[in-house]
């Protein structure tokens, strides 16, 4: 039970929650659902990138990381105000 | 293990577990605020707990000080971005808003009208 087996562990667990979120993304039934997908999953790209980066011994990767966080930031706020200025008014709702 | 390394075992599986029940949050919940309500978990928490196993990991204060500073980057930069969505989804989105008990904006003009605006005077929420 060593430091390297947990953080396969958690990598593991971290694919099972990446596939969920994209999942949401497949189902979404408008934009607003799928970027809350988008939003999810270039969080769980930092984290991924951070437990590949203590799997390969490699702290140089930390800094993708950095760059994913600013990223995803910059794109769900793009998306959110597309969403804002379109004139997109007939998305389906929720479906309950 | 040493008791770094039991430190650093703790923070990957609390945030791999947070991760994990906010991906679960949005696929079942039903509605698209509580579904960013669930994200903000992973955004917070989990990824904190990530790169804090991360800064631990490697033993250097530099690379322990720079983790700090991206948390401290999503920490200032979620809320904003869950601001922004849950705005555009209020102003565009659906018009069934079967959970949205309280509506706090709905003399906002910029609304579409929908049967939410009924609701507002609602007591019980």
């Amino acid at each position: 039970m060593t430091v390297a087996f947990w953080v396969n562990v958690g990598l593991v667990v971290l694919a099972l929650s990446l596939l969920l979120c994209f999942v949401r993304l497949y189902l979404g039934p408008n934009p607003p659902n799928r970027t809350v997908a988008f939003d999810t999953i270039a969080i769980h790209a930092v984290g991924i990138i951070a437990l590949i980066a203590m799997a390969s011994n490699a702290p140089a990767l930390l800094d993708a990381a950095v760059v994913t966080a600013v990223l995803g930031f910059v794109g769900t706020m793009m998306f959110a105000r597309y969403m804002e200025n379109s004139d997109l008014k007939d998305w389906e709702p929720d479906e309950e | 293990m040493t008791p770094r390394d039991i430190v650093i075992v703790v923070f990957i599986l609390a945030g791999c577990v947070f991760m994990l029940v906010s991906a679960i949050g949005i696929v079942r919940l039903p509605d698209v605020f509580a579904r960013m309500h669930a994200a903000g978990k992973a955004s917070t928490v989990g990824v904190s707990g990530l790169l804090l196993a991360a800064g631990l990991y490697f033993y250097d204060e530099f690379l322990m000080l720079r983790m700090l500073a991206l948390i401290a980057l999503i920490f200032a930069t979620a809320p904003i971005a869950t601001t922004a969505m849950a705005r555009a989804a209020y102003r565009t989105g659906p018009r069934k808003r079967k959970h949205l008990h309280y509506d706090e904006m709905a003399g906002d003009g910029q609304a579409p009208q929908t049967h939410a605006g009924e609701r507002v005077n609602d007591p019980v929420g």
